[in-house]
């Protein structure tokens, strides 16, 4: 403190109280981004995309390598109707974006996503007693809260909602006509609304799991046993009482996609809609039952 | 041609801070508690406390688990009172713990920093959050990071800066958004001498030369010397001493030393009407007088004794005294208990 420099008083005008909490939110969207690791991480996530986009590209003619014959399915008219691989890999068809984001694949992606930067987020602040300093400020631990987990939303959103959304796009530019913007714009809207809205519960568990856990590591660990733990414990139950229904039920990430796919009218097979609302539901009331616990500011501080 | 336009741009920025600043500059804030109690569960924490913090440094002493990081969590809202009220003036009676924070810098005992966050992007991220508008924040940031003394450092992450820097970056912070009223808590934990000399001369420049009213708790009573116009002593959540530091120190028995010439042993016999007192040898004596004695009695009885007084020092009791005298049970006389 040798500094020549003498104090200022600044001059400003406030922001108001409802708006402070953006500048935490976008902090902790664009987090991981500040490391290598962290855009390493990121650059894994995206492989879903590009297989995807790869896919497309080979349908469309744009690409032209592997066997012959995977190439000639693909590229079957339709492929569904031709007996080419299923709606999954045809883009004229809604599930082949849902699939991005819905399928076994992407939970490893969404998984090691949401454990290194939604479940961290309240609990490594709080391992660093930063809690006291944000919460002497102008902003509430109610919005704390919204900044995280609109910051982790956002950024779990860029796989799980903006990446369909850009493969999308990249259809409707190759292909050869405007007949599937024409064919899929209404049912796209409704099922990027559903993304959007599955992943906004599923960040708020996760959020809230991070703020009721003691350290970063407990976070991680408690996140990953309600995601890895509740689908094993759902397929031996369902394996053990034949009711496959039963996935829906205990499995927060098949309930995550029997939600898209319910609300975006795709069709699903073994599927318990009511099961997998209360799956999700139970969780985010219990997470938030245990984060209110945990983030009273007499306790967190004390 | 650019540096010109550069130059402009600065100086058309600062004709509004300045504009600003001559409305604002030197206005402070009086906190005052009445009747507050604080408790955790069952322990009591602050017992019936009723105090006024003025403008200027005030250092808020005593023991670790007296209750002063507990007042100071209270009036930032962080912790509800069980019973008795708060209050800023200037600010209205129910104002909300937002618009109380808005107006008060807050520098936390505890370690705590942002993690993977450098100390530009903490400061300037806090200070946001205080209600900053990003440029402003992003220019605040760089100024009171100066202010503190870190220069390159700030662009390193917190996670890796010492102790020391670490303080730094947490006053920084408490000054970013330009508050009122600054809460200090234990502000020289860990510093080296030297960091702690600067502190404590910012400290003082804050509150003398720019009006902000400092609430400083600590338990080294040599920085409350250094930096403040007044205490108040706590111990076990309760106020045992508090008034301006020459009051503190004033009162009580007071000592003084005296020389007188020539010697004489008749002198020590007179003295001893007045209060208790020591030979120092040969002309010297400490003499103990009742608080409002009168001094023109001293040299009444050196006269009368047959010799005259060549110098009579009196000597002010140190705070650390005052501390040891209030937290053991005593009652400091002078100040307001």
């Amino acid at each position: 403190m040798t500094s020549p420099h003498a104090y200022r008083e600044a001059a400003y005008t406030p922001v108001p109280l409802s708006r402070r909490w953006w500048p935490l939110a976008a902090r902790e969207a664009t987090q991981l981004f500040r490391s290598r690791w962290g855009m390493l991480l990121y650059g894994l996530c995206l492989i879903p995309f590009l297989v995807r986009t790869v896919i497309l590209m080979i349908v469309y003619g744009v690409l032209s390598f592997g066997p012959d014959a995977l190439r000639n399915r693909l590229q079957a008219q339709p492929i569904a109707r031709g007996g080419g691989p299923g709606p999954e890999l045809d883009p004229r068809n809604l599930q082949f974006y849902a699939a991005q984001a819905i399928q076994p694949p992407a939970f490893v992606f969404v998984l090691l996503l949401t454990s290194m930067v939604v479940a961290r987020a309240i609990a490594r602040d709080r391992a660093t007693n930063a809690l006291e300093l944000y919460w002497t400020r102008g902003i509430s631990p109610a919005q704390y809260v919204l900044a995280k987990w609109a910051g982790g939303t956002l950024l779990v959103g860029s796989i799980t909602v903006v990446a369909p959304f850009v493969l999308w796009l990249i259809a409707i530019f190759l292909a050869p006509d405007w007949s599937l913007l024409q064919n899929t714009a209404g049912g796209m809207a409704v099922l990027l609304g559903a993304l959007a809205l599955a992943t906004g519960i599923l960040t708020a568990i996760g959020t809230l799991v991070s703020g009721a856990a003691t350290t970063a590591n407990g976070a991680i660990v408690a996140w990953t046993t309600i995601m890895v733990g509740g689908g094993a414990i759902a397929e031996l139950l369902a394996a053990v009482l034949r009711v496959p229904e039963l996935r829906s039920w205990v499995a927060p990430w098949t309930a995550f996609g029997v939600v898209v796919r319910d609300i975006a009218g795709l069709p699903q097979r073994n599927a318990s809609v009511v099961g997998a609302w209360c799956c999700l539901g139970a969780l985010l009331a219990w997470s938030a039952w245990r984060a209110r616990k945990r983030l009273r500011m007499e306790d967190a501080l004390a | 041609m650019l540096r010109g336009a550069v130059a402009f741009r600065l100086a058309w920025g600062c004709r509004d801070i300045y504009a600003a600043r001559s409305a604002t500059f030197r206005r402070s804030m009086t906190v005052s508690l009445d009747h507050v109690t604080i408790r955790y569960g069952e322990r009591t924490a602050v017992n019936d406390l009723t105090v006024t913090f003025d403008q200027g440094a005030i250092g808020l002493l005593g023991r670790n688990g007296a209750g002063k990081s507990s007042i100071l969590k209270a009036l930032l809202g962080l912790v509800r009172p069980s019973t008795g009220t708060m209050r800023f003036s200037e600010l209205p009676q129910d104002a909300s713990p937002a618009q109380i924070r808005a107006h008060v810098g807050y520098m936390p005992e505890r370690d705590a920093y942002l993690p993977q966050a450098t100390g530009f992007e903490m400061v300037a991220l806090l200070g946001q959050l205080s209600g900053m508008p990003e440029r402003d924040a992003w220019r605040r940031a760089h100024e009171v990071l100066y202010l503190v003394g870190l220069d390159e450092q700030r662009y390193r992450p917190v996670a890796g800066y010492s102790t020391g820097t670490r303080q730094k970056v947490k006053l920084a912070s408490a000054l970013v958004h330009d508050p009122k009223v600054l809460f200090l808590d234990e502000p020289t934990n860990g510093l080296d001498p030297a960091g702690r000399r600067d502190m404590l001369r910012l400290v003082r420049q804050l509150s003398r030369d720019f009006g902000k009213s400092v609430v400083f708790s600590t338990h080294i009573l040599q920085d409350v010397e250094a930096v403040c116009d007044a205490a108040v002593v706590m111990e076990q959540g309760r106020v045992v001493a508090q008034g301006s530091l020459r009051e503190l120190t004033a009162g009580g028995e007071r000592q003084h030393g005296i020389a007188v010439e020539p010697a004489n042993p008749m002198v020590q016999q007179a003295l001893e009407g007045l209060g208790r007192v020591r030979a120092e040898g040969g002309n010297q004596y400490t003499l103990w007088l009742p608080d409002g004695a009168d001094l023109r009695a001293v040299y009444a009885v050196v006269a009368a004794a047959g010799s005259a007084v060549r110098s009579l020092v009196p000597h002010r009791r140190s705070l650390e005294e005052v501390f040891l005298h209030a937290v053991t049970g005593g009652t400091v006389t002078g100040a307001r208990a």
